[in-house]
């Protein structure tokens, strides 16, 4: 890897509480080598989504001869998981298999009480992998944010007759969808729910549930992302309110530059994990 | 106006800071051989396979032609994919046994599919049973263009002399499978795997070539399909209750298909002595020799994501202004995302990195450079130099020794 991955670090300031809590890098992430030390427990956990990448930095560890035991490899939801387990919250979660047969369900017309989804211009009714998809990508844009919902309706509203209709019917329809799944199921809806309930236990238990599970770890690096989705946003900010942790994130170069600029706005968004459904 | 922020995204990739050689091949085919004849030259070199890495946008489109190349060359290679189960044949067979079973009445050609499969009785391992493809053709030919119920074909085959005796047999095991209940097909699938990892693949293996390709992927799916079944009966559970679905072996075939269609976890085969075969965003945060970027065509690297958003909201929630900046943007909306990913193919080498393109279509179309080459500097390969590197005595281009050079564990001939 040559030189030039050594990145910059823009420390952000939202107010008092984040002032140098939260640092954006583009790059530099493998400074890690760096810290690479022996420890009898990790302090720092190493977010890495992509699964790959976690291998990856193992081997750079092992060809670099160094110790592995102060970083802890996770994800958001296996964290999230750890977090639930300290208070005994089941995370029994839906899979997309299951999240589709029940959009089916939700679709089929001749079950009287299945209530009515909107659907959007194009989408046919027999189609769960679309609708499901506009779920998603509605939930990976807001996190189902009251705030970011608004946010949403004012921005459509912005936009030109007949794509400022289509974008509140997408909207509604992925309102829809989370809600006739939430009402045909006592699991959580997918992985993403999962890390939204970690983030409201995070504040509301005031960083208890981190503390019992987390004590050791002082550290948070998040890498190898290209975008941070709403969900990722709000459990870093959920993060930082309700610990003492030190959180970095280390962008790539392509999209690090703009990324540093435009997610702090994200952060802004108060009360973390809340949602329209409650 | 556009917000400078904006417009970083749209920033072009920069030279790496090692040496970039560009390989342009007429097809496809022409390019993955040229990547792998350079493998092979680089090991001949005494480059350490760990010490190159191939990369490619998306393996959809590589991986058959580069597995095909590696093979010609004597490498062997790991693709870091997911496995295309629904593609292999311990997945084909149990597919083709639900279909065999599904229905009243069934055809000819679905009720012998299995069969072709290579679907043998449960628990028998006597090594008789392996149906040649013209046994199977010849049965298919004396049966009757019908459609008749599993029990009618029994009592057809069992008064037919032409009719192998194992076909019969089969016929027999076919008819009396129950119906389905999630627990009867969880039970019914899982033998006819496990007797296909008996004699099914000891066949693959016995025809494989020594790489032993095929049976490395022969067995993982025959892995992954026992996972499939063993979280198919709890599916089938909860399918089964809902009152829409019909309980049918039908039913369990679809549902076992879009099962295997879930992007499951990444799978590698477990060769110590593999060449890596990633996808791109796969190599962030490797240290590799030499790396190679194959498949860099317009249209091809780089591609945007699909969306069910508009353009237009899209582009609002990126500039992020007024209330949008609450709202969280996707940069595989744009190429930036891809960009990302490249990036980081070109800083992953830490001696040299070789860009490799084709020029044509298979119907002679002419076939663009992809833009991310225009903004690095390269040293192209001339067509003489290419060939020569395909040819029987192989022979490294310049570019490409002068990189050896610069490597320290690499040994230069010169």
């Amino acid at each position: 890897m040559s030189d030039e991955a050594t990145g910059q670090a823009t420390p952000i300031c939202l107010g008092d509480a984040f002032a140098d809590q939260i640092t954006l890098h583009v790059g530099g992430e493998m400074e890690l080598l760096e810290r690479a030390c022996h420890a009898t427990v990790p302090t720092e956990i190493l977010l890495a989504p992509v699964e790959l990448h976690q291998r990856n930095i193992q081997r750079r560890l092992r060809e670099a001869q160094l110790p592995k035991e102060v970083f802890e490899f996770e994800d958001a939801a296996s964290v999230s998981r750890t977090l639930l387990d300290q208070r005994g919250i089941s995370a029994r979660t839906l899979d997309r298999i299951d999240r589709l047969g029940m959009i089916e369900q939700l679709l089929d017309e001749s079950a009287s009480d299945s209530p009515t989804v909107t659907l959007p211009v194009g989408v046919q009714a027999h189609d769960p992998q679309s609708l499901e998809q506009i779920r998603t990508e509605m939930e990976t844009v807001s996190n189902f944010h009251p705030q970011r919902l608004t946010a949403w309706e004012t921005t459509a509203g912005t936009l030109p007759n007949p794509i400022d209709l289509d974008t509140m019917e997408l909207l509604e329809t992925a309102l829809d969808i989370e809600r006739g799944l939430r009402a045909q199921t006592d699991k959580i809806i997918s992985e993403i729910g999962l890390i939204r309930r970690a983030t409201r236990q995070l504040t509301t238990t005031n960083g208890d549930v981190w503390t019992a599970a987390f004590d050791s770890i002082d550290r948070l690096s998040v890498m190898g992302l290209s975008s941070l989705s709403a969900p990722y946003a709000d459990f870093i900010n959920a993060v930082v309110m309700a610990t003492s942790v030190d959180v970095h994130i280390h962008f790539r170069s392509a999209t690090g530059e703009y990324l540093t600029e435009r997610v702090p706005a994200l952060f802004e968004t108060g009360s973390p994990g809340e949602v329209v459904f409650e | 106006m556009i917000p400078p922020n904006r417009l970083a995204l749209s920033q072009q990739v920069e030279s790496p800071a090692v040496p970039v050689v560009e390989i342009a091949a007429p097809t496809q085919r022409d390019e993955a051989r040229s990547a792998m004849a350079l493998v092979a030259g680089l090991r001949e070199h005494d480059v350490p396979v760990r010490d190159i890495a191939v990369v490619v946008r998306d393996l959809d489109s590589y991986e058959e032609p580069l597995a095909r190349a590696a093979r010609q060359h004597g490498v062997v290679p790991d693709f870091w994919t997911q496995l295309r189960v629904t593609q292999t044949r311990p997945f084909a067979l149990i597919n083709a046994v639900c279909e065999a079973l599904a229905g009243d009445v069934v055809d000819k050609q679905t009720l012998l599919r299995p069969l072709a499969y290579r679907w043998t009785p449960p628990a028998s391992a006597d090594g008789h049973w392996q149906i040649s493809p013209k046994t199977i053709q010849r049965t298919k030919t004396a049966l009757p263009e019908v459609s008749m119920t599993r029990a009618e074909w029994v009592d057809l085959v069992e008064d037919a002399d032409e009719i192998d005796d194992r076909v019969c047999l089969y016929l027999q095991w076919l008819a009396n499978v129950p119906e389905a209940d999630p627990e009867t097909a969880a039970t019914v699938l899982g033998e006819v795997v496990e007797a296909y990892a008996e004699s099914g693949l000891p066949e693959t293996k016995a025809s494989d070539s020594p790489a032993l390709l095929e049976t490395e992927t022969d067995a993982s799916a025959v892995r992954r399909v026992r996972k499939l079944i063993e979280r198919l009966e709890n599916k089938l559970t909860d399918h089964f209750a809902r009152p829409s679905v019909e309980q049918s072996w039908a039913t369990v075939g679809e549902l076992a298909t879009v099962m295997a269609t879930q992007r499951p976890g990444r799978r590698a085969h477990s060769h110590a002595q593999g060449l890596d075969i990633f996808e791109a965003n796969d190599i962030w945060g490797l240290d590799i020799p030499y790396v190679i970027a194959a498949g860099l065509v317009d249209s091809e690297w780089p591609a945007t994501g699909d969306s069910t958003l508009q353009p237009e909201f899209e582009e609002r929630i990126l500039r992020g202004s007024g209330e949008a900046s609450a709202l969280a943007p996707n940069t595989s909306w744009t190429t930036a995302h891809d960009r990302d990913h490249f990036a980081d193919t070109l800083r992953a080498a830490s001696t040299g990195v070789i860009a490799t393109r084709h020029t044509d279509t298979t119907d002679d179309e002419p076939v663009h450079p992809s833009p991310f080459l225009s903004s690095i500097d390269t040293t192209q390969l001339s067509d003489e130099e290419r060939q020569q590197l395909r040819s029987t005595d192989r022979k490294l281009p310049a570019s490409i020794k002068t990189m050896l050079s610069s490597d320290p564990e690499a040994e230069t001939d010169e």
